[in-house]
This record gives structure tokens, sequence and C-alpha cells, in this order.
């Protein structure tokens, strides 16, 4: 029962990820398939127990499905059953946790829902048809010689008490050509008029296309009919009618409003300029004052707005890391090999972009960690590893990124194969290859063309390379580096950002160029007399506090300029010191410009290969600031 | 008070809500033939265009809101048998 | 520290609510899964509040609360689905010594229980906070049960549809508003009330849509006079009793006949429904003020306090339940606060203070 209830936890979410797929793209074939055989399993396991009432419910689920992929049209509201199903099911593995048993109104609550799906085929069929050519009710004759959409909204009679204004919700309605009111009923004696009683029908027409239609009537759509007028008069626009299914919100225009939000931010910032220039007027102090009193008001307020914009997209990984389980086993059946999964850190809730993009590229890894890390029982054996191998799949947050690593116990990546593999598929020449130092060399396996598999096969020669898996991972605005030892395993690690958060930036200049850098890793600024600096180990430093601090000569590294030279004797350093990879770091700058939170951009174009960039921002002034990655470009 | 009554005239005043509807139908059931005022009027629930339609009072006035105006008012003023105008 | 005792029989229930009273800290938590159980920690744990499902295996909710009324009484909310059986089955624990009830959440348990949780957390601190229900609620109850009996039937609605009111004919109206505590209060003051009573009643108890039916309903079976549930304009009768609709509100107004009182969709203006504020407001609009006898009973809140106190000031009659009956002495609290109360009377005396009041 125990393994029963893991395995249902893991098929419920994975049909529940299928299904919710498919209610935003009815037709995506492979989420069909999906869930189809999650169900099936599920109704499956079910049977070994006495769940009668479950397993019947899901046997209606799975034949709903069934004839979706036999080619019966699946609607979404088809599949928004199934999940009601699948959603119930998470609920009895509640009470089957708790009690040991199903409650006593599980039959009843599965009639119902499978009457319920049962009932959604044959009606939808009719309701999704192509829009009839003719209302099927009788048209207001006003209405004849129009063209668009006509709408019939006919209110329940309680509409007033739930709230709803219907003539309200038809004056909405975009693009509105005729309207009608009329009584549903009539009047009757007048004495007894009820006021709150709806007694209308509306009816309208709209030259807007029918998505737009659909959305001002989304609240009252079980109380809506609409049909296509065609014009008398040949040739008269008919409009624009996109069909769309789905009245959910859109995640476009989330990230629109996501998109939105971070303009503020950017449009905000402007306001300190705005006022440092009036401190600067004469007499203007006390308007600089105010100016900068309401910009941090509406600092707080944008970046609440921005945080609240940023939760709406989050989402745990928990449904992500619960495919993994049973596509591992598959795997390492058709390989022939044992291997133990572990997941850790599914609670950690990350951008829905970011957990939909995940898939592809983690499921990638994972089968190559399968197949090629993990070796063969025998070879296991005679390296006195255990016969089972073990795959770690682990999340954790670290500030606002989070990090998810595959990890194998496996035979490691050896770098003098790597090498030789990349002067055999012509990627880089014997020299060249053999002065890149281990770290590199691994690093390699992330350039297109190079795979380490020497026999293509079923699980994991595919095609698709580790360059794959990098640009996945940099589209999601993150990073995927590999490390390990040969013989003891290899590790590929996704550094990802956890939100499109704000990032509080410190901006310098440097070289001419401003710059951002992460403002949380900043300890302190500092002028350092030149002549306070020391040389350690051929390399710059100075004193602070009561440790010695290297000098990094920042427009050194980013502008690689000959104006790398220090401030000449007696002047002073313009130095940042931050904190980078477990300890202190002074950047020398040319002057320290201020700070700004700002909506950080992973780079795309010609930047996206760049080594230290942590990504790029919008300035007030419309110019793109980069933001510095400090422990890269040390690295 | 978005309901008041001025001798023969019913005026509706600002965005009348859903429970104007009863003081409204109440006024034109107990005296028939008032006249209903729209020209101050902001907005009409639907429940009040309702009473408007049952009890079928002349309307007059013109009220500035453009859906009242141009969507509305066509419904309840003049030839409203049959409430279906083009607009 | 509360001590509180949930007894449901789903686990996931269980879970949610024992962490919302845990993350609300003051409380010292327990839980049972049905009524036997809560049984057996009744004496052990001795809890001040126990949260009861309705619906449980073994021993369902009602039979455990009756057995809780008789061992050790103490305060009981009643977890129970908006459900025609559930509305009944509340009502019978509330006339059974329940202190009030919390709908139960019916779809997605942690999605309802962000809308539930400021409600739950409300009503367990007054359950707390309510006098522990004494002995005399046996009494109460072998009264209720003979209530049922057969001998106690009804005499037969008075006929009136032949002597129709004409406009301004009622002589009087009795305007009742109650709230946490009510049904059984009302329950109290209406089956006193003899079938001759010459006035109309109207009832405004805060309750949800699902509610009120069948309250109307139970007190039509109990009481002499005929009880109704309003669902549309209806004309006002002298010896008839109008329960306003739940989650709406109920005003009088007035048809070419005479009065009636009829729903209307909930105002927003007022925070509990169906509004007594807005029913007292209404019917002083609609009839002599002189006329009026407003009474507020049992409840949580002060809705009805403001409207009864400008009734009182404008010649109307008045009457409080006193601190010593009610269950939350919160609306009528206000009403006596206000200096609006004409008469405070504990809950058996309201009937006969109406009766005097009105030429029966």
């Amino acid at each position: 029962m125990v393994q029963f209830l893991v395995e249902g936890r893991e098929l419920v979410a994975e049909a529940s990820r299928d299904l919710a797929m498919l209610i935003a793209r009815p037709d995506d074939v492979a989420a069909l398939d999906g869930c189809f055989r999650a169900i099936h399993t599920l109704k499956g396991s079910t049977g070994l127990f006495d769940l009668q009432p479950m397993g019947a419910m899901l046997h209606a689920a799975e034949e709903l499905l069934a004839a979706i992929r036999a080619g019966r049209p699946g609607h979404a509201e088809d599949f928004a059953r199934v999940l009601e199903a699948v959603d119930q099911v998470d609920r009895w593995l509640d009470a089957l946790e708790g009690d040991g048993a199903l409650p006593a109104d599980a039959d009843a609550a599965g009639r119902a829902i499978q009457a319920r799906m049962r009932d959604a085929a044959p009606a939808l069929d009719q309701a999704e048809a192509q829009l009839p050519a003719v209302p099927d009710w009788q048209l207001s004759a006003a209405f004849t010689g129009l063209s668009g959409t006509a709408i019939r909204y006919t209110p329940r009679v309680d509409c007033y008490f739930a709230g709803d204004d219907p003539v309200a919700i038809v004056a909405a309605t975009p693009q509105l050509i005729a309207l009608s009111i009329a009584p549903r009923d009539a009047w009757g004696e007048l004495e007894h008029y009820d006021p709150f009683a709806c007694n209308l029908v509306i009816e309208a027409v709209s030259a807007a296309p029918r998505g737009e239609i659909e959305a001002a009537f989304r609240l009252v759509a079980d109380q809506v009919e609409l049909a296509e007028l065609t014009a008398a008069e040949p040739g008269a626009p008919a409009g624009g009618m996109t069909t769309r299914r789905t009245l959910r919100v859109d995640a476009a225009r989330i990230d629109h409003l996501g998109i939105l939000a971070d303009e503020l931010v950017t449009a905000k910032n402007g306001l300190v300029d705005l006022a440092i220039a009036a401190e600067a007027l004469p007499g203007g102090h006390t308007l600089g004052q105010a100016l900068r009193s309401r910009q941090a008001q509406l600092d707080r307020l944008v970046g609440d707005l921005h945080a609240a914009v940023g939760k709406v997209r989050l989402a745990p990984l928990a449904p992500l890391f619960a495919r993994f389980p049973r596509l591992a086993r598959e795997t390492a059946g058709a390989l022939g090999k044992s291997v133990r999964l572990e997941l850790e850190g599914q609670e950690i809730e990350v951008d829905k972009t970011i957990v939909d993009g995940l898939f592809d590229p983690l499921l990638h890894v994972l089968r190559n960690a399968l197949d090629h890390g993990v070796e063969p029982v025998e070879r296991r054996r005679a390296a006195g590893k255990p016969e089972a191998g073990l795959v770690r799949v682990t999340a954790r947050a670290a500030g606002d990124q989070v990090v998810i690593e595959v990890a194998d116990d496996g035979a490691g990546i050896d770098p003098a194969r790597i090498r030789n593999l990349a002067v055999a598929r012509g990627v880089l020449g014997r020299d060249a290859a053999d002065a890149l130092d281990d770290r590199d060399a691994v690093d390699l396996i992330f350039v297109p063309g190079l795979s380490t598999a020497t026999t293509v096969n079923a699980v994991s020669g595919r095609g698709v390379g580790m360059d794959v898996v990098r640009a996945a991972a940099a589209r999601l605005g993150g990073k995927v580096t590999l490390s390990g030892e040969p013989g003891r395993g290899t590790i590929v690690r996704f550094v990802l950002p956890m939100t499109m958060i704000l990032t509080k930036l410190m901006v310098v200049t440097c070289g001419g160029e401003r710059y951002g850098l992460a403002l949380d890793s900043v300890v302190e600024t500092a002028r350092i007399a030149a002549d306070r600096l020391v040389v350690m180990r051929s390399r710059q430093a100075f004193q602070f506090r009561d440790q010695v601090v290297p000098l990094v000569i920042l427009r050194e590294l980013v502008g690689g300029s000959s104006q790398g030279a220090l401030a000449p004797r007696g002047g002073a350093e313009r130095v940042v010191i931050a904190w980078v990879g477990g300890e202190l770091v002074g950047f020398a700058v040319d002057a320290i410009v201020g700070r700004m939170d700002a909506a950080l951009r992973p780079l795309d174009g010609l930047l996206s290969g760049a080594p230290g960039l942590a990504g790029s921002t919008l300035m007030p002034d419309g110019s793109v600031l980069l933001v510095l990655d400090l422990a890269e470009l040390l690295s | 008070m978005t309901v008041t009554r001025d001798g023969a005239t019913i005026r509706l005043q600002g965005r009348c809500r859903v429970e104007d509807a009863e003081p409204l139908a109440s006024l034109l059931h107990a005296t028939p033939g008032l006249t209903v005022d729209l020209g101050d009027c902001e907005g009409l629930h639907a429940a009040v265009v309702q009473a408007l339609l049952a009890f079928a009072p002349k309307v007059v006035g013109t009220p500035s809101d453009p859906v009242l105006r141009d969507l509305i008012l066509p419904l309840l003023a003049g030839e409203r048998q049959r409430g279906q105008r083009p607009i | 520290m509360i001590k509180l005792l949930i007894v449901d029989d789903s686990a996931l229930m269980r879970r949610v609510m024992g962490q919302l009273f845990q993350e609300a800290g003051g409380y010292v938590v327990e839980f049972a899964r049905d009524g036997v159980e809560a049984l057996a920690k009744l004496h052990a744990f001795r809890p001040d509040v126990v949260t009861l499902d309705v619906q449980m295996p073994r021993m369902d909710g009602l039979r455990c609360l009756d057995r809780i009324m008789v061992e050790r009484p103490c305060a009981v909310l009643m977890v129970s689905s908006l459900t025609a059986d559930g509305a009944d089955a509340t009502l019978e624990a509330l006339q059974l010594g329940a202190f009030d009830f919390v709908p139960k959440p019916d779809r997605t348990v942690s999605l309802a229980l962000d809308e539930l949780a400021p409600v739950l957390l409300d009503k367990v601190r007054a359950a707390a906070a309510s006098r522990v229900p004494r002995s005399h609620r046996l009494a109460e109850r072998l009264r209720a049960r003979r209530a049922a009996l057969p001998a106690f039937a009804p005499a037969p609605p008075p006929v009136i549809a032949d002597h129709p009111t004409r406009p301004g004919d009622l002589a009087g109206a009795v305007i009742i508003g109650t709230s946490t505590g009510g049904p059984p209060a009302l329950e109290a003051v209406l089956t006193a009330l003899p079938g001759s009573f010459p006035w109309p009643v109207l009832v405004a108890q805060h309750m949800p849509a699902a509610f009120t039916a069948s309250l109307a309903r139970r007190l039509d079976t109990i009481c002499a006079l005929r009880v109704v549930e309003v669902a549309g304009p209806t004309p006002l009768h002298p010896g008839n009793v109008y329960v306003a609709r739940g989650d709406a509100d109920m005003t009088v107004s007035r048809r070419a006949a005479g009065p009636i009182v009829l729903p209307a969709p909930a105002s927003p203006a007022h925070r509990w429904h169906p509004s007594v504020d807005r029913l007292v407001a209404s019917a002083m609009a609609q009839l002599p003020p002189a006329r009026l006898v407003g009474v507020l009973m049992t409840g949580m809140g002060n809705d009805g306090a403001a409207s009864m106190a400008a009734l009182r000031i404008a010649g109307g009659r008045t009457i409080a339940e006193a601190e010593e009956t009610a269950v939350v002495w919160g609306m009528p609290g206000e009403l006596v606060r206000m200096g609006g109360a004409e008469q405070v009377a504990p809950l058996d005396a309201i009937a006969a203070r109406l009766m005097a009041l009105a030429p029966v």
C-alpha cells in the first residue's frame, strides 16, 4: 500500500501536468499519450486493492481519453473533467494515507465525476462544432443585413443576487454595432413585479474577433450563445474570426504584465537622477528631498508589485521532478542497469517558464547519467561499487538563484578522452586540445557536435548533444556546468534564476563604460591610497580591516584595454569590496555611480557567449547596462 | 439618493445601482404616468433598465455617458414597443 | 491558551485545520477521527472548544454533540456542508446546543480554507469566550424533542387570504434580528407566540442561502404561526412569519395592495446578510415607526443596533435580549450600549413582552 501511495502520487503529478498542457493545447499528442499512460497505470494499481470507486472513475477517464486518442476531437473541457477525476484521486490518496480507507462518500463522489465525464463528450461536440452559419434562435429583425457575431445572452433569473449586471457586461463587449433588450417572459401583472428577478434577453451584434467577445462574456459563458452573421452584401468584411477555446489567463498576458512591471522599475529609477538634479538647483534642496521621499515610496510599491507579478508565475518543481522516477526506471530497464534515483528539493518554487523549460534538458542529462554515467553492473562490481547506481537530482535555493544538480556515481568523464574526441571530430587541433586544462577540456562536452557516446543507442543517442542542454539553460537565463572525477561520478549543475525578481545593483564605471554589480555581494566601498597597496604572490593586495584582500583592476578584466594602470602614486583607488566565492576581493573601479533595482535579462545575441556577464538591464536613459558576474570573471 | 421624485418626474441621477430598481418600480407602479428623466444619469444597472422596460414610463433627458445615450436610451425612448432598433 | 478539539474524519481536514490554529497561536489542539474518539478525549483533554464534523463514520456529529452536551457541555462549532441535508442537520445541531457552525469546504480544501480561515478563527475565538452551555440544555433538548411529537402539532394557519389588508392597514409589525445562536432563540420566541398573534413577524437571521429555507420549514412545523422563507415579493399579512433568504437582504416596500417584503441583492454597504439594519431602515420608510417593534437577539457583531436605536428615537419599541441568555451578547449588547433598547429581556420572556405590546 505504501508503494501504491508513492507511485500514485507520481502518476497523479504526471497526469496533472499532461492534462494542464492539454487544457492549454488540446492537440498535444505527447501529453495525451502521457496522461493516458499515467491514468491507465493508476487504474491498474487500483485493482490491487479494494478501491472500487477509484477504479471505476479512472476507467471512465481512461475511456474518454482512449476515444480522443482514437480520433474524436478532444477539447479543453474534456481534459478539465479528467483533471477533476485526477484531483479526486489525489484527495483519496490523502484519505488512504491518513485513514487507510477511502472516505464514506467515495462512491457517490466518483459516480458524480464519471457522470460529468460521460456527459462532457456529446454535448461539447455539438457546442464546439464550427459556429453555426445561421443562429439557431430567431434573430431580431433589426439585425438582418448586419455582419459580425450575433450574441444572445439570457442571464440567470437570480443573476442580480450573484452581483451580475448584464447590461454592464454587454456594454463592455468590444465593437458593439447593435443591441436589443427584451423581456424573457411576459411582464405579467405589475402588482407582483419582482425588481430583482432578472427577466431579460439581451441580443447584440459585435464586429470584434470571436476571442474578444468570448473574453467579455467569460464569467457568464454558460448563459451566452454566439453565432456568425454573414452580411447580405457579398464582400462585406466578415470580421476576423479567430477561434479560441480556452478562456484561461494567457501566459503571454502575465508575461506582458511582467514586462510592464520591469519597465515601471526602470522608469522609477529615473526619479533618482531627477532628485539629484533638483537638489543641485539653487534653492532646490527641499524639492529634491521631497522627490527623494516620493521616490522611496514608489520604490517600495514598485518592488511589491514586481514581487507580486513574479509570484503569480512561481510553481514548485515537484510535478517536474515527479516525472523522473518512472522515466529513470524505464531508461535503466532498457539499458539493463540497476539504478536508484533520489530526488531532493522538489518543494522549491521557481518561475513557471523555468519549470516548463527544464524538463527536456534535465531529462537529457538524466538519461546521459543513466547511459554514460552509471556503468554496467559488471564494471561496477569490478570497481568495488554497489551494483545499483545512484543518481541524485537535487534542487536548492541559492540567493535569488536555484541550483539544480544531476549527480551520478558512475565512471565520470575522462578529460583525456574528451580531448581526443575533440581532435578526432575536428573541433580543436591537437595542440590546442592539449593546452586546455582538465576543467576546460571537460567543458568541451558542451561544444556542438561532441558527444562522448561511442555507440548510438535508443536511450541517449538521439542527435541531441549537451550543446542543446546548454542552449536551453541559457534560454532560461541560466548556465550549466559539468564537473566530476574520473571513476567517481559526474555532476551536471544548472544555475538558474528563480524568478524575474529585481536584483539590486551597484553601478560603477570602468574605462568609460558603466557596469552593474550585484549589490548583495558588495561589502563596502573604500578609497585605498596607492601607497597602501602591497604585492602578494605577484598580485596586488591591500590591508582591509584585519585581513589582506586581493585587488583586481576591473577595467583590465572587462576592457582588456591599455588603461589598466593603477592610480599614480599619491593618488587613491576607488575600490568595491565584495564577497566572491567565499572570499573578499577588492575591485578597483573608476567611479561608483549609484545603485538601482533592475530586472536582469539573460544575454542574447552577440553577448550570449561572453564569459563573466550575468545579464543586462535597461538603464533609465534607454542604454543597456551590462551586469558582471564577478565570480566568473575571476575564474 | 439616485431615485428622486420631483412632482410628475422621477429623476435618476448618478450611477443607478441594483437596489435602485425597487424604489423606481414602487414609484412607477404607485403613480402611473410619471416621466423619468435620465439627463443626469451616469449609468443604469440591468435591474433598473428592466424596471424601465416593464413599466414603460415616458423617458426624457439625454445622458452624457455614450453607452447610455447611444445604446440604452434608444431602447427606452420613443418607439420602443419591440425594443429592437439598430444603432 | 484555548484547548481545541478538532473532530473530523478527513485526515486532510484535520491537518489543515490543525495547522491553521497552530499557526494562529494561543491554541492547544488535539484531534479525533470520529465521535467515539471525541467522547474519549472529552474528559481527558477537557477542551474549551470542539469543532465537529457533521458527517462521520461510527458516531456522527449530531449523536456526538448530544452526548457532549450531556457528559461535559462545552462550546461546539459544527462544520457542515452547504447542502439541504447539511442545513437540516446543522439546525438540529444548533437546537441541541451547538454554539454555531461554519460551512465545510466542498472543493479544493486548500483554496476554500483561505476564505474559511478568518471565519473559523473568529468563531472559535468567540466560542471560547462564550458562556459554557449549562445543564439546563438538557431540559431544552427534552422540550425540543417533545415539540416534534404529534401532540404539539401546529395549529392550522390562520385564514388570511379572505381578508386582504389595505395600504397602511397593518396595526404593527415585529422585526427580529439575530445571528450566532439565533436558530434556537428564534424557536424559543416563535413557538411561544399564539396563532392569533395579530402582526406579521419579519426575521433576519444571518445565514448562508442554503440554510434559510430549512430554517423556515423547521419553524413552520413547530410554530403556531405560519413561517415562510421570502423568495420573491410577498404581501405582509398578520400572523405570518417572514424569514429573509440567506446571503441576500430583505427589504420592506409597497405595492398598490399594501406593504410587501422582498429579497434584494446583498448590499455591499452592509457587512452581514440578511442585514438587520437594512430591513429595519426599509420598514421605517414604509410603515409608521411607532407601529414597529424591533427585537435584537444573540449574535456576534453589531448589525441591527444602529437602526433599532434610530427606531427607538423615532418612537418605535425595541427589545434587546438580556446578557444572561444570549449565546453571544454582541448585537443586543451594542443596542443596549447605544441606549436604543427600550426593554432588556431574557430569551424566555421575549414572547410575553411581544404579546403585551400587541393586542392579542
